[in-house]
């Protein structure tokens, strides 16, 4: 039975981020559609590409501001990972022994490592989306969705050169293989949430809409 | 011709579209034509991109009507080609009809 609500979550996201210029009509378009039958499944496929599609027009658009972001996000990056892993390293012995684990152990080393040096270097790399968006305060989604882009192309490239910089005699579990992949989307993560954080305080046209 | 004219493959389909369906153009008889035409899945926010970017061109002009139940409570927005529209609509046809008749089909080989 299908129901005569879109999904709620989905119709939230098109109304915080599709471009405004035609914002209203595109969501009573896809209620409309759902209403006559078409699935979620329909309903979540369309308000991604309609926002995929909007980012995509307004960095077409802003060629130069996407550069701009994308510099002005990575020099943030990189002023602020000093600060955040010298802050780590000096957390690490408090880590260790508040996690009383074996210093030998692979799984020691890396929750103590992502709960001191990694943890600060999330926090940072969420002040940095936070800025960015501010800073592209017509332009956020977009800007904030090049730069951490080009952060998990960087960090994806990163991991694929350190795997195979690797010796043969020392092949990795598939245990370190996942938590690898997982630090890799988290710091593009903690950018994008901290662009969003931004983001909920930036005035958005739809809010002038009365509830319906 | 000026340059801002010259049409895209998609932008001429969703100009197409438009002379169509007529008066009551908006996006989701647009995007049915488009995929009844083509057979292909048409994404709405892509056919309002591509109408936005027609819109600052000169080749669309758009007005919103009103808010309906059925949607929400949200209004549509109407869309209708312009007369440089249909100049650029006709540009284009001609371009593609003299392209084919130029083009040697008997030796193509598939």
């Amino acid at each position: 039975m299908s129901s005569v609500h879109p999904p709620r979550i989905g119709t939230w996201l098109a109304e915080r981020f599709l471009p405004a210029a035609h914002r209203e009509s595109i969501v009573g378009d896809l209620v409309e559609q759902f209403r006559r039958g078409r699935s979620g499944w329909w309903y979540w496929r369309q308000v991604c590409a309609a926002i995929l599609a909007g980012i995509a027009q307004d960095l077409a658009a802003h060629k130069l501001r996407a550069v701009g972001a994308v510099a002005l996000g990575w020099t943030l990056y990189y002023a602020l990972s000093f600060p955040a892993t010298s802050a780590g390293q000096a957390l690490e012995p408090a880590t260790r022994s508040a996690l009383a684990c074996d210093p030998a152990s692979f799984s020691c080393q890396f929750w103590v490592n992502q709960l001191s040096a990694e943890l600060l270097i999330y926090v940072a790399a969420a002040i940095t989306g936070w800025i960015v968006a501010r800073l592209h305060r017509a332009h956020w989604l977009s800007m904030l969705s090049v730069y951490a882009a080009s952060v998990l192309v960087f960090e994806c490239a990163a991991v694929i050169w350190f795997m195979a910089g690797r010796p043969v005699l020392m092949p990795l579990s598939p245990v370190v293989l996942m938590l690898a992949n997982l630090t890799v989307v988290l710091r593009p993560v903690s950018i994008f949430a901290g662009g969003m954080w931004a983001g909920r305080a930036i005035p958005n046209p739809q809010s002038e809409i009365p509830n319906r | 011709m000026p340059r801002s004219e010259f049409l895209g493959g998609f932008e001429l389909l969703v100009l197409l579209a438009l002379l169509r369906v007529g008066d009551e153009a908006y996006g989701v008889p647009i995007a049915e034509a488009i995929e009844e035409s083509s057979g292909r899945d048409v994404a709405l926010g892509s056919v309002y991109v591509t109408l936005g970017r027609l819109e600052d061109k000169g080749l669309v002009a758009s007005q919103v009507g009103e808010p309906t139940a059925v949607r929400g409570g949200r209004a549509k927005t109407y869309f209708r080609i312009t007369a440089a529209g249909l100049r650029a609509v006709r540009h284009a046809q001609r371009t593609l009809t003299n392209l084919w008749s130029s083009v040697p089909l008997k030796g193509a080989t598939s």
